[in-house]
């Protein structure tokens, strides 16, 4: 099993010891903080944006037709712009006072949105949490961490450190990072594309038929888990490292010419007459297709 | 009174150029030459919006579309190999290097993908030196502009520039050792350029936050 | 090849039906990113940015709206993301609206009669003041008085209502024209102190 960064711990509790370490943090701090809090009503699939330099956004799902926002900022040297144009809805956290330092910056957004919202945030560092969103979602970090719960829809993730975890999220995702861990349970998703260069990598979910399933990274740890009735065509291949494969495979036909060079690691066959296509590559890592527990 | 006219004129302004006309707006355009004047500049401004035109982008930016598409195989290759080095997934932000660097790094990106044709591999070997050559000296020289936005407001976004920025080094110098050694590994190659594109998003990224911090 | 027949192949990952999307709607975008933010370098990585999320989520299309509003919303929705992140330099309307540094005299009103904007508006003076504008009013000018959509075509892009888009729209030429006196001003000023310096210095 990978050994798991703190964040993969349970989100509540990740989130809820940011903002008590963020409380502690501060606690000191001359500048008086600033509370904030706002409604806007919109109609459906309103789209709404996030821009936070640093602290946490929590994004949860309602059943009404408005967005409200509480946002706790740590100064008032800091202020949240927050403006609506029709169905559209910008939040921008930004620095009224030149001379500020890195603990006053923080800001933490709560958010709650219809479920159909279209969300594109950008978190420089903290920590990003949505929950039981389907609308299209882009998120961009760099350093804070990622956390979706039963989301669904088009969700593009991209950190330069941060880790990403989703739980139970269905649709097409794309989730991209330089060192972050990707964690994906319980998946329902029809295409999974996920990257990072020196993180770990973790799918247990559905290979639903026709799905594409391919996971990347030059060094670290990808694990797959399936079980015994999941269908999947397979390709898993590492340049340097060793592939460890638990799936009984059918071997593909041989094809003339082609041939896995340069791979000390390389298997490849289907499962179940292969319905989704798996595929795995790695430079200088493992990779693991382990059956579930 | 003329002067809370004025104001109730103001409001209805926007509509009565759309078209929506009422008798008392009439009215007042006729009798306030204030009016009539704020009426000729939205007009001018609204004539002179229409005749700033379009503009027709440059070629480069469909060939770096074109090969990030590639890249992301949402091209259908149907040959049997397509599935194979074409893998890589990239950033969902464009070629944020600046059109150049971008069309550079995209650029060589296409030829390793034309050369997967042995035959020209002789020409691959030579042009991946010319051209490997080509993206680290641009690299290279961008990085050096784009240092002092490691030195931003926020100390963690700092630190993990940095720390990015070494990883990604690290595994440019060890796929181009890979390379050298292996000039037939596809994956190496393929790796070796996405590694000098994902240095060229993040010098991006640190060039638009030195912008912003100006 | 149609721009119907064009999005079926694409979304069957056709390359040639992609170039025939991008040549139909490229020219419009990027002058929409252009005219946002006044950069070619930026317009082009936006007009990239734009249509490469497209085509990620083309095979998502249904239909329900007009394809190239669809496509606009998506460009739209890029550049103001671009724009946020940037800090935008705003003018204020108490800027504007100081008291005239020479005269010393109370504030000027709008509309003066020697600052009449008629036939001093050219593309440079324009496109400055666009610069200054509020990312959402520069949106809808740009959309309505540069490219010539109307307005329920823009409450469609901007997920706006039509009487929003209307009252946005004069929301922002009554900005620019504001910014666009107060540049009038100051090369009236620069003018006149060009003119004393001058005088001076032949006196």
């Amino acid at each position: 099993m990978i050994d798991l960064l703190p964040i993969f711990k349970s989100r509540v509790l990740t989130v809820t010891a940011i903002a008590i370490g963020g409380l502690t943090l501060f606690a000191g701090s001359s500048s008086a903080s600033k509370h904030f809090e706002k409604r806007f009503k919109v109609d459906a699939h309103p789209v709404v944006t996030i821009h936070n330099p640093s602290g946490t956004v929590t994004v949860k799902a309602w059943s009404r037709p408005e967005i409200k926002l509480v946002a706790d900022l740590q100064s008032d040297k800091m202020d949240v712009d927050a403006e609506q144009a029709g169905n559209r809805v910008d939040l921008n956290a930004r620095a009224i006072s030149a001379n500020i330092s890195p603990d006053e910056m923080r800001a933490d957004f709560e958010l709650f949105v219809p479920e159909d919202t279209e969300l594109q945030i950008h978190d420089d560092s903290g920590a990003v949490a949505v929950d039981d969103v389907v609308g299209d979602m882009a998120v961009d970090t760099v350093a804070a961490g990622v956390s979706l719960q039963d989301a669904a829809g088009y969700l593009t993730i991209r950190t330069v450190g941060g880790s990403v975890q989703c739980l139970r999220c269905a649709g097409k995702l794309e989730i991209t990072s330089v060192s972050g861990n990707i964690k994906l349970i319980e998946m329902r998703s029809y295409n999974v594309r996920a990257q990072t260069w020196a993180g770990d990598m973790l799918f247990d979910g559905e290979f639903l038929p026709n799905g594409t399933y391919r996971l990347k990274n030059y060094s670290g740890l990808i694990e797959v888990h399936f079980s015994p009735a999941d269908s999947f065509d397979l390709s898993a291949r590492s340049v340097r490292g060793k592939v460890d494969n638990q799936a009984n495979l059918t071997p593909p036909p041989r094809k003339r010419g082609y041939e896995p060079k340069f791979s000390q690691g390389f298997v490849s066959g289907s499962m179940n007459q292969g319905k989704a296509k798996v595929e795995l590559v790695s430079f200088d890592g493992t990779i693991n297709i382990h059956k579930r527990d | 009174m003329a002067a809370m006219q004025c104001e109730i004129f103001h409001n209805s302004l926007g509509a009565w150029m759309e078209g929506e006309r009422t008798p008392e707006a009439d009215a007042h355009l006729r009798a306030c030459s204030s009016c009539r004047e704020l009426l000729a500049d939205l007009t001018e401004i609204r004539t002179a919006g229409s005749a700033l035109g379009d503009a027709e982008p440059p070629p480069r930016v469909w060939a770096a579309i074109c090969a990030q598409l590639k890249q992301e195989n949402l091209i259908r290759d149907h040959s049997w190999n397509s599935w194979l080095p074409s893998f890589g997934v990239s950033w969902p932000r464009p070629a944020v290097a600046g059109a150049t660097l971008a069309v550079l790094v995209a650029g060589a990106f296409l030829l390793g993908i034309e050369v997967r044709n042995y035959n020209n591999m002789q020409l691959w070997t030579q042009g991946t030196e010319a051209d490997t050559h080509s993206i680290r000296q641009n690299l290279g020289n961008f990085e050096l502009h784009e240092v002092s936005a490691l030195h931003g407001p926020n100390p963690v976004v700092n630190a993990s520039f940095q720390k990015n920025l070494q990883i990604v080094d690290n595994y440019i110098a060890m796929c181009e050792k890979s390379v050298r050694e292996e000039p037939d590994n596809e994956l190496a190659r393929d790796y070796l350029y996405e590694a000098y594109h994902q240095k060229a998003d993040l010098l991006s990224e640190l060039s638009e936050r030195g912008e912003n911090a100006q | 090849m149609s721009e119907a027949e064009a999005i079926r192949r694409a979304q069957r990952g056709d390359a040639a039906a992609f170039e025939r999307i991008y040549q139909l709607h490229s020219r419009r975008v990027y002058s929409l990113c252009l005219r946002m933010v006044s950069n070619t370098a930026e317009a082009e990585d936006l007009t990239q940015e734009a249509f490469l999320q497209l085509f990620r989520k083309i095979s998502s299309f249904r239909g329900e709206s007009a394809f190239s509003t669809w496509l606009h919303r998506l460009a739209v929705n890029v550049v103001l993301m671009k724009l946020r992140k940037k800090r935008m330099p705003e003018s204020s309307l108490e800027e504007a609206t100081e008291p005239d540094e020479e005269s010393g005299g109370p504030r000027r009103d709008f509309g003066a009669h020697d600052l009449r904007l008629s036939g001093s508006v050219d593309r440079v003076n324009l496109q400055r003041a666009v610069d200054q504008l509020p990312p959402g009013y520069r949106a809808i000018f740009v959309l309505h008085d540069v490219q010539g959509y109307e307005h329920n075509e823009i409450a469609d892009i901007m997920g706006c209502s039509i009487g929003n888009s209307k009252s946005q729209l004069h929301k922002a030429r009554m900005r620019l024209r504001e910014l666009l006196h107060e540049t009038l001003r100051n090369q009236a000023r620069e003018q006149r102190q060009a003119v004393k310096s001058e005088a001076a210095g032949e006196g």
